[in-house]
């Protein structure tokens, strides 16, 4: 489903499983989802948003930042130009520019992005690239953590062979 | 109760606790060894048995590579702990705690100072494990203590650069340490070969090995 911006008299509703109204508000210039709300199903739109609430399915938010707060908890996979996990995600994470996993940020998970900052403290168990191609986004997606397959490497290609003891 | 609860089933929580930590720098010949084998221009699959540290993942983002990470001590303690009924076998606990596909192949694998913490047993069940996603050239680096005493848990070790890394140490809260000597290394390294073997006067002994 499309995620927008809602209008003050006619809240846009994020899914029909959602627990309740789903509020969405500005801050800062950001959509907010707030720590009441559950949303099942997938969620995309054109700014920036916050995630407090709970997210199961998938976040496509390519051209915009997306922070999944600290009382988010997230079980999708998310696709942004930059994340910033304060909270708990499960699944797999896309980043066209950067990630961030604050010290209070828990993932599991598999990582594609060409920049990863982890902060003292924060718990991640899964896979990073930070070499992704494009076509990689799409493999990987289908991938749990610790079951991606790469290609295979070549010893003929590691440096200094020659084996002593 | 089988033997792995000498890994210890410990929760979490106190793993992470410590009170009297000491920072210590600690100049590795092994990890420069190591990164001396690593190009800038192909892409590395590197599995980290330690935890998830912000400054390894800056390290290593220099390399073009896929990092793994499994924080192997603390998840065996958190499995352990949860058992209710039977503790599992190590087999049968690593194949659920490293479930990788049968045609991954690391070029490195990072295991810290967790060998002191193995028994035999569980070490070998490890290796044996591990050796399914290995292949010619796959490069192993271990720290193995010589002393009777060791910190309680795993250090966690941050590389500063490719021959510094820093860590802090709890003298504490101390266990015995399982004494590892270089033959039985040797013997229980099955497939792989001492590539760089490095006794430091901080008592610590760096390995490299190298699969063969």
């Amino acid at each position: 489903m499309m995620w927008k911006k809602a209008e003050p008299d006619h809240p846009e509703r994020a899914d029909a499983a959602s627990s309740a109204h789903t509020p969405v508000t500005t801050r800062e210039q950001c959509a907010t989802i707030g720590s009441s709300i559950t949303i099942r199903g997938d969620l995309s739109g054109e700014e920036d948003l916050l995630i407090q609430g709970r997210v199961e399915g998938k976040i496509d938010l390519k051209q915009h930042k997306v922070t999944i707060g600290k009382d988010g908890h997230i079980k999708a996979d998310i696709y942004a130009k930059a994340i910033v996990i304060e909270g708990e995600v499960n699944g797999n994470l896309f980043s066209d520019e950067q990630l961030i996993i604050r010290k209070s940020g828990r993932v599991r998970g598999n990582i594609v992005s060409p920049r990863v900052t982890l902060e003292d403290g924060a718990k991640f168990k899964g896979s990073i690239d930070m070499d992704q191609k494009p076509a990689e986004h799409q493999r990987t997606s289908n991938e749990m953590p610790g079951q991606a397959k790469p290609a295979a490497s070549s010893i003929d290609q590691i440096k200094g062979l020659g084996v002593r003891s | 109760m089988n033997s792995l609860s000498a890994v210890s089933a410990e929760a979490s929580e106190a793993y992470e606790a410590s009170t009297e930590e000491i920072c210590i720098t600690h100049k590795s010949l092994a990890l420069a060894a190591l990164c001396q084998r690593l190009y800038h221009d192909r892409k590395y699959h590197i599995l980290d048995l330690g935890p998830a540290l912000g400054a390894n993942v800056e390290f290593f983002s220099q390399f073009r590579c896929k990092l793994y990470i499994e924080d192997f001590y603390k998840s065996v303690a958190e499995e352990l702990a949860a058992a209710e009924a039977e503790t599992p076998s190590p087999e049968q606990l690593y194949q659920r705690l490293l479930p990788y596909a049968e045609d991954i192949r690391f070029d490195v694998i990072l295991c810290w100072d967790l060998f002191n913490y193995l028994p035999r047993r569980e070490l070998q069940a490890l290796l044996k494990h591990l050796a399914r996603f290995c292949q010619r050239g796959t490069l192993l680096f271990s720290l193995v203590t010589t002393h009777h005493q060791i910190p309680a848990r795993p250090i966690l070790f941050k590389i500063l650069d490719k021959e510094n890394l820093i860590y802090e140490t709890d003298s504490s809260d101390l266990r015995s340490s399982i004494e590892y000597k270089p033959r039985d290394l040797k013997l229980l390294m099955q497939g792989f070969q001492i590539a760089n073997n490095f006794q430091l006067r901080s008592g610590m002994q760096e390995f490299l090995f190298i699969h063969v």
